[in-house]
């Protein structure tokens, strides 16, 4: 029972502070990011099971965690205030060629970081970048001019 | 169960930025928890929450026949140790010590050094009697454990002949 209770507490837990930590390190956009997550993940496990080795035990944490997981996303979909709580709303960082540096600043993203979606995206010019926006899951869409 | 809900049209929402209003209480919310998680990482490297900088004490008797070192505060199952130095009989070769059945219970107390020459099982109690080294006057002996208990709980160890020692410490999850 503590092991299902440790999971549905340890999912709780690290979707707050990864929503509290920003939406960066969700993306994995850096090696620097990917090792927050692959602390995070085990540091939980640790956590969660501690001795217990046994393959109920591992199974209890994981079926608890994706049932979690399966509520969560329920409740999301019911309550709109709560999908934005945990998923956060899209973020405008450039517009018309007006950086919005407290966002920026807030989201901890560079210039580079934008530059970097726009070639993705196939530009060599940002002149030709009408809106840049850093969506919920931290990808950066790129609208280009007409 | 309503899932499409009334978004004002995407081009619309762009000019806006979205939901600025919303994104700026977030960051206030943001803020507190980052000031949280600093506080809670400041309390376990000062000992508040676990073994700390400040998280070790040292108790002793009136007859100094007995002293302790241990964390006030322990977490459940993570190791800790308790440092007992006794008073040695003049002469003696052997200390016997009288300690709490909750040490060994709740403390989970799983090795002890030296190890001890003889166990006797009381029924809310176990005494131990350890080897020491002729001529001694002091003896130091380690007790480690993993604690299961939370929050307050108060130990005790005394000699044959001398008085109780007691201290407590505080279990964590």
């Amino acid at each position: 029972m503590q092991t299902v209770f440790k999971a549905a507490l340890a999912y709780l837990v690290v979707t707050i502070v990864l929503r509290i930590i920003g939406r960066r390190t969700a993306s994995q956009q850096a090696p620097m990011d990917m090792v927050v997550l692959f602390l995070f993940g085990g540091l939980s496990v640790s956590a969660v099971l501690g001795e217990d080795h046994s393959f109920f035990g591992a199974m209890s944490a994981l079926f608890t965690v994706g049932m979690m997981h399966v509520a969560v996303s329920w409740l999301k979909i019911r309550f709109v205030w709560l999908e934005r709580l945990l998923d956060g709303t899209p973020i405008v960082v450039l517009h018309d060629g007006r950086w919005t540096e407290q966002a920026m600043r807030r989201l901890r993203l560079q210039q580079a970081d934008i530059r970097t979606a726009a070639r993705q995206r196939g530009l060599d010019d940002m002149e030709q970048v009408k809106v840049a926006i850093v969506e919920r899951d931290g990808t950066i869409s790129i609208i280009e001019k007409d | 169960m309503k899932i499409i809900h009334d978004d004002p049209p995407m081009p619309e929402e762009i000019e806006n930025g979205f939901y600025p209003r919303f994104e700026n209480g977030w960051r206030h919310a943001e803020v507190v928890g980052r000031c949280l998680m600093v506080v809670f990482i400041a309390g376990c490297v000062g000992g508040l929450l676990g073994p700390g900088l400040f998280s070790e004490r040292h108790a002793q008797n009136h007859d100094a026949s007995l002293a302790a070192d241990y964390d006030a505060v322990v977490r459940a199952g993570a190791p800790t140790t308790i440092k007992l130095e006794t008073r040695v009989p003049p002469g003696g070769d052997q200390v016997a010590v009288t300690m709490s059945r909750d040490l060994v219970d709740d403390l989970g107390l799983s090795s002890i050094t030296p190890a001890p020459q003889r166990w006797q099982a009381g029924n809310h109690n176990v005494r131990i009697t350890f080897p020491v080294v002729a001529g001694q006057k002091r003896a130091f002996i380690l007790l480690s454990g993993s604690p299961s208990f939370h929050g307050g709980h108060t130990f005790w160890v005394h000699l044959d002949a001398g008085e109780t020692l007691s201290w407590s410490q505080f279990g964590v999850p």
